[in-house]
């Protein structure tokens, strides 16, 4: 790995590709276009994320559609993987093998002209030099998954793939994998990683792609998102000088659709959230009302979630 | 170009393939066939040099040949990347800018280097023990005739596991029912037997004095041109295959 940015932007374009075997369809014309930074790809189990992203690989022939990495199509196209690194979902490696001996395994089938210091420095940036001359065979899992990454990141690709990268990690290696991640990101690396748990979605990533049932639910910023789902209220927690006053006064409001008091603090739920936004601070003034916390209770990852899935 | 890639894929490959204790079946298989040959000199002492050569050459073709050399082939050569597949792991191999017919042509000479590890030793073992010398004209024919025909079936089974992933059933079913009998019953099926070739393969580098058992009616040029086509075919149909291969999780 060098510390220098890729000299051209890194990119993945994938347009109306579907992916479908016999009347099954694992993928449904999904189109997306991404640039540099991390992008989680979020989904309940058997959505179809790992076809989508075995797509992007060059792992698997789109049914229709076409998938580009850095301008190239990805299928039948071993030259991608010069810039591309892979971390497969499954579990399996290579047990007779120690950690050194597998990423120096990568290291040489990339042909890499310092196949001894891109080794170490991939193994170092996934913090396993103290294990490294130990059999893969003895590794915990979350120390398989990170050896996996030290793999997938040994040539230093512009854009990395990971499938279900945190499986097995615990907090502490969780955290460091996002942020190795994220300093990746930073220097210009496409990283795109899938994921059914909300809460690394939201450390990690602030872009997302929600697949449900083999289609793009959303793509985007997931706060993004939700604001643009206008056909479903916005909740929020307001907290005031005098709930039950301006309680009463914004239920007549046709921005709101319904008012909950509740225990020092009142739930607030706005048909239209721009027309609410004006009217809130509007009417606490008129019935002199002081605003002490306006919290948008919805624009969680989980509640965008949940609102595509049983959308 | 660099052979480094070649020789970490066939360092890796020979690991998968000999690990988990296999090399205990290599030291059986190389065994079986020189115990046979012991114990046939310790209950024949005084044997003519004919009935010794007979004895070697029938012993070779009837447990070398028929059974021990498709067996190994099979499982090395449908293994050699076969396991790789069906444990998920080839995708560390293909998410790589190496060509593909590099892999292949890797994987068969691994595959094959492992068959031979499995039954040339217990070959010259037999020549040691029964006729004294394990450089014997006999076993010299024999070894060129089985390693050809470990190089077309390694390739031929490596071929297959990429089609099926039950390319064990259906090469053991090739195994028993073509190599073993059907090519033998009739005598035009014996251009498209790799037993043949080995057999005629054999007798022209051994000698027809010498050969024994190892007679066949196909010309040994019909066995090097069939052999090349063979080999041609399979290789082709492996590379083009990998090219193409979809790694499919269940979904």
């Amino acid at each position: 790995m060098s510390d220098s940015a890729p000299a051209e932007a890194a990119r993945v374009l994938v347009r109306n590709a579907s992916k479908w075997y016999g009347n099954v369809v694992a993928v449904n014309d999904i189109s997306f276009d991404l640039a540099p930074g991390v992008t989680g790809l979020l989904g309940p189990n058997g959505a179809g994320k790992t076809t989508l992203l075995r797509l992007v690989a060059g792992f698997l022939q789109p049914s229709s559609g076409t998938v580009e990495v850095n301008g190239q199509t990805s299928w039948r196209n071993p030259s991608i993987y010069r810039d591309v690194g892979i971390v497969p979902e499954r579990e399996e490696l290579y047990p007779f093998l120690t950690g050194r001996e597998f990423v120096r395994l990568n290291a040489v089938l990339h042909e890499l002209p310092f196949v001894d210091v891109a080794t170490e420095q991939a193994i170092e940036a996934v913090d396993l030099i103290d294990r490294q001359d130990e059999k893969i065979g003895t590794y915990s899992k979350g120390m398989r998954q990170r050896i996996k990454v030290a793999g997938a990141l040994v040539h230093d690709p512009t854009v990395l793939l990971l499938d279900e990268p945190f499986n097995g990690m615990d907090p502490a290696q969780r955290l460091k994998m996002i942020d190795l991640l994220r300093d990746d990101a930073s220097r210009g690396r496409v990283i795109v990683f899938s994921t059914h748990i909300l809460e690394e979605l939201h450390y990690l990533a602030e872009e997302v792609l929600v697949v449900v049932s083999g289609r793009l639910a959303a793509s985007g910023n997931f706060r993004e998102i939700r604001r643009l789902m206008t056909d479903r209220p916005h909740t929020f927690t307001v907290t005031t000088t005098d709930n039950r006053r301006l309680a009463s006064a914004l239920i007549r409001e046709p921005s709101v659709s319904g008012v909950q008091l509740d225990d020092g603090h009142m739930v607030i739920r706005a048909a239209d959230r721009g027309a609410f936004a004006t009217a809130l601070p509007r009417v606490a003034k008129e019935h002199g009302v002081g605003l002490r916390e306006v919290i948008p209770a919805d624009e969680s990852l989980e509640s965008v979630f949940n609102y595509l899935v049983e959308a | 170009m660099s052979l480094r890639v070649e020789l970490s894929l066939a360092s890796l490959t020979w690991r998968l393939l000999l690990g988990r204790r296999r090399w205990i079946a290599l030291i059986l298989c190389n065994g079986l066939p020189a115990l046979l040959a012991w114990l046939f000199v310790l209950e024949q002492a005084d044997v003519s040099a004919r009935e010794a050569l007979n004895f070697a050459g029938g012993l070779l073709a009837s447990v070398v040949l028929t059974v021990l050399l498709p067996l190994a082939s099979l499982i090395f050569g449908a293994m050699a990347l076969g396991q790789e597949i069906e444990d998920g792991t080839l995708a560390y191999s293909l998410s790589k800018p190496t060509a593909r017919w590099r892999l292949v042509v890797t994987k068969v000479i691994v595959a094959l280097g492992a068959t031979l590890a499995t039954v040339l030793p217990g070959i010259w073992l037999v020549g040691w023990i029964i006729l004294g010398d394990a450089a014997h004209p006999l076993i010299r024919g024999f070894s060129v005739g089985v390693t050809v025909a470990a190089l077309l079936y390694c390739a031929g089974f490596l071929a297959l596991s990429l089609f099926t992933r039950r390319a064990l059933i259906i090469g053991l079913l090739y195994v028993i029912g073509w190599e073993g009998s059907l090519s033998r019953l009739f005598a035009g099926t014996r251009t498209l037997s790799v037993r043949e070739y080995a057999t005629s393969l054999s007798e022209a580098v051994a000698g027809s004095d010498l050969a024994g058992p190892f007679t066949s009616p196909l010309e040994p040029w019909t066995a090097i041109w069939m052999s090349v086509a063979l080999l041609g075919v399979a290789t082709a149909l492996a590379i083009g295959r990998l090219r193409g291969l979809e790694l499919v999780e269940e979904i």
